[in-house]
C-alpha cells in the first residue's frame, strides 16, 4: 500500500526527531513521509522525502526555491496566497503542491486555477490539522473551504494530497484517522487512498513517452 | 426499578483506543470530558446524545469507550480530533471495535508493548531531563523544572549522537 503523509515538521521545527517520526509513521500505516527541511533518505523500505516549504507570498521566492530544487528529488510545497499569486505559482515549473488554501480569501482558488492545476499536475494539499486543532466557526469555515476544493477536484480532476502537518508524534495521524477526517470534507475512502498515494506520482510523473522493458 | 430485558436494551459497541503519550496517565474522568468535548464540538449536541458515549475502562496506554451500535465510526472520527488535555498534547487513536469489553481486554494484553522503563535522569548539555524508554528504541524526554519544560520525542540513536 502506498501512503504518504504529505507534510510533517520534524525537529528543529517540531519537537520530534526525524528518526522518531519514521518509527511512528511506519506504525501508523505509512510507507513514506514528506519531511520539511530534511534531506531525502530511505530505511528498510520507508522513504523520507525531503520537502521545501515556501511561506513568502512572492513569486520570486518560489522561483528561487524551484531552482534550488532543480534535481526534482524533493517536494516543493508553496503556501497559497491570493488569486493572482496562485495562478502564477501553478505555472512555475517544479512546484508540486499548493497548501493552506483554507487560510486564503474565498476567490483565491476558482475554476480557472483548478483547471490549470489539473493541466500542470500541481496538487492541492488538504491539511487536516485545522480539523483537529480548530473548534467552532473556524473549523466550520475550514470544512467549507475544503468541501469547495473537493467539489472542484471532482469536476476538474487535479491531484489532491492529504497531510497531518504534524510537528510532534502526538499530532501524527494514522492512515485510518486520515481517512476518517477526510470523510468530513466529502472525500470518499477510495479518493482519500488515491490522495495518500499522490506524492509518489508528483515526483515521478508519467511522461508522454514511456520506456517499457 | 427493574432492568430492562436484554432484547429491549440498546445494542452497544466498545471502542478500544490507544493513548499517546503513555506516561501521561490520564484519569478516566478527564478522558471522558476530553472525548465528550470532541464529540460534541464535531457532531453537535443532538448526534452526541445519540452516540451515548461513556469511558468504561482506562489505564495509562489504552482506554475502552462505549457507544451505541452504529455510531462507532462517528466516535472514532471524533477521537481523532482530540489534541490536548490539561494543556498537554495528547492523542487518542481508535484501535479496535468489539461488542464486549472482555474481547477488547484480551486484545489489550496482545497489543501492550511492555512496561515503560523509567523515568531515568538524562543530561543533555547543561540541562537535566527525565527520559521514558519504550520498546522500539523510542525515548520521550521531558525537561526537569517548574516552567517552560521542553518535551522531545527522540530515539536512542538520537541521544547517542547528542
Amino acid at each position: 500500500m502506498l501512503a504518504t503523509d504529505a507534510t510533517v515538521f520534524p525537529s528543529p521545527q517540531g519537537n520530534t526527531s526525524v528518526r522518531r517520526m519514521v518509527i511512528e509513521a511506519r506504525e501508523r500505516g505509512f510507507d513514506s513521509i514528506v519531511a520539511i527541511g530534511q534531506p531525502c533518505w530511505e530505511q528498510d523500505g520507508f522513504s523520507v522525502i525531503g520537502g521545501t516549504l515556501v511561506r513568502e507570498p512572492h513569486v520570486k521566492a518560489v522561483l528561487n526555491a524551484s531552482r534550488a530544487n532543480a534535481s526534482g528529488k524533493g517536494l516543493l510545497v508553496v503556501n497559497g496566497g491570493n488569486n493572482a499569486f496562485n495562478r502564477a505559482v501553478i505555472q512555475v515549473k517544479g512546484v508540486h503542491v499548493i497548501r493552506h488554501l483554507h487560510k486564503t480569501e474565498k476567490n483565491s482558488f476558482d475554476h480557472i486555477i483548478a483547471r490549470m492545476s489539473a493541466e500542470n499536475h500541481v496538487a492541492i494539499d488538504i491539511d487536516l490539522r485545522p480539523l483537529v486543532m480548530l473548534r467552532g466557526v473556524w473549523r466550520q469555515k475550514a470544512i467549507q473551504r475544503y468541501s469547495d476544493i473537493t467539489g472542484l477536484c471532482e469536476r476538474f480532476g487535479f491531484p489532491l494530497t492529504l497531510s497531518s502537518n504534524a510537528r510532534s508524534v502526538v499530532e501524527l495521524k494514522s492512515v485510518r484517522e486520515i481517512l476518517d477526517l477526510a470523510s468530513l470534507v466529502g472525500i470518499a475512502e477510495p479518493d482519500a487512498r488515491k490522495a495518500l498515494a499522490t506524492v509518489k506520482s508528483l515526483l515521478s510523473p508519467v511522461g508522454p513517452v514511456q520506456v517499457v522493458l | 426499578m427493574r432492568p430492562r430485558p436484554p432484547t429491549m436494551r440498546d445494542k452497544k459497541r466498545y471502542v478500544l483506543a490507544k493513548i499517546t503519550p503513555s506516561w501521561l496517565c490520564p484519569e478516566t474522568k478527564s478522558l471522558y470530558h476530553v472525548v465528550l468535548e470532541a464529540v460534541t464540538s464535531l457532531w453537535g449536541d443532538a448526534i452526541a446524545a445519540g452516540i451515548q458515549m461513556a469511558v468504561v475502562y482506562g489505564d495509562r496506554e489504552f482506554c475502552i469507550i462505549r457507544c451505541r451500535r452504529g455510531c462507532e465510526g462517528r466516535l472514532a472520527t471524533a477521537l481523532s480530533t482530540v489534541s490536548c488535555m490539561n494543556e498537554m498534547g495528547i492523542s487518542i487513536r481508535s484501535y479496535a471495535v468489539s461488542g464486549t469489553i472482555h474481547a477488547l481486554k484480551r486484545r489489550i494484553e496482545k497489543c501492550r508493548k511492555g512496561p515503560v522503563h523509567g523515568p531515568e535522569e538524562l543530561k543533555i548539555g547543561e540541562r537535566t531531563f527525565e527520559a521514558y524508554y519504550f520498546p522500539g528504541q523510542k525515548v520521550d524526554v521531558i525537561e526537569k523544572g517548574f516552567k517552560s519544560r521542553e518535551l522531545l520525542f527522540l530515539t536512542e540513536t538520537d541521544i547517542e549522537e547528542m
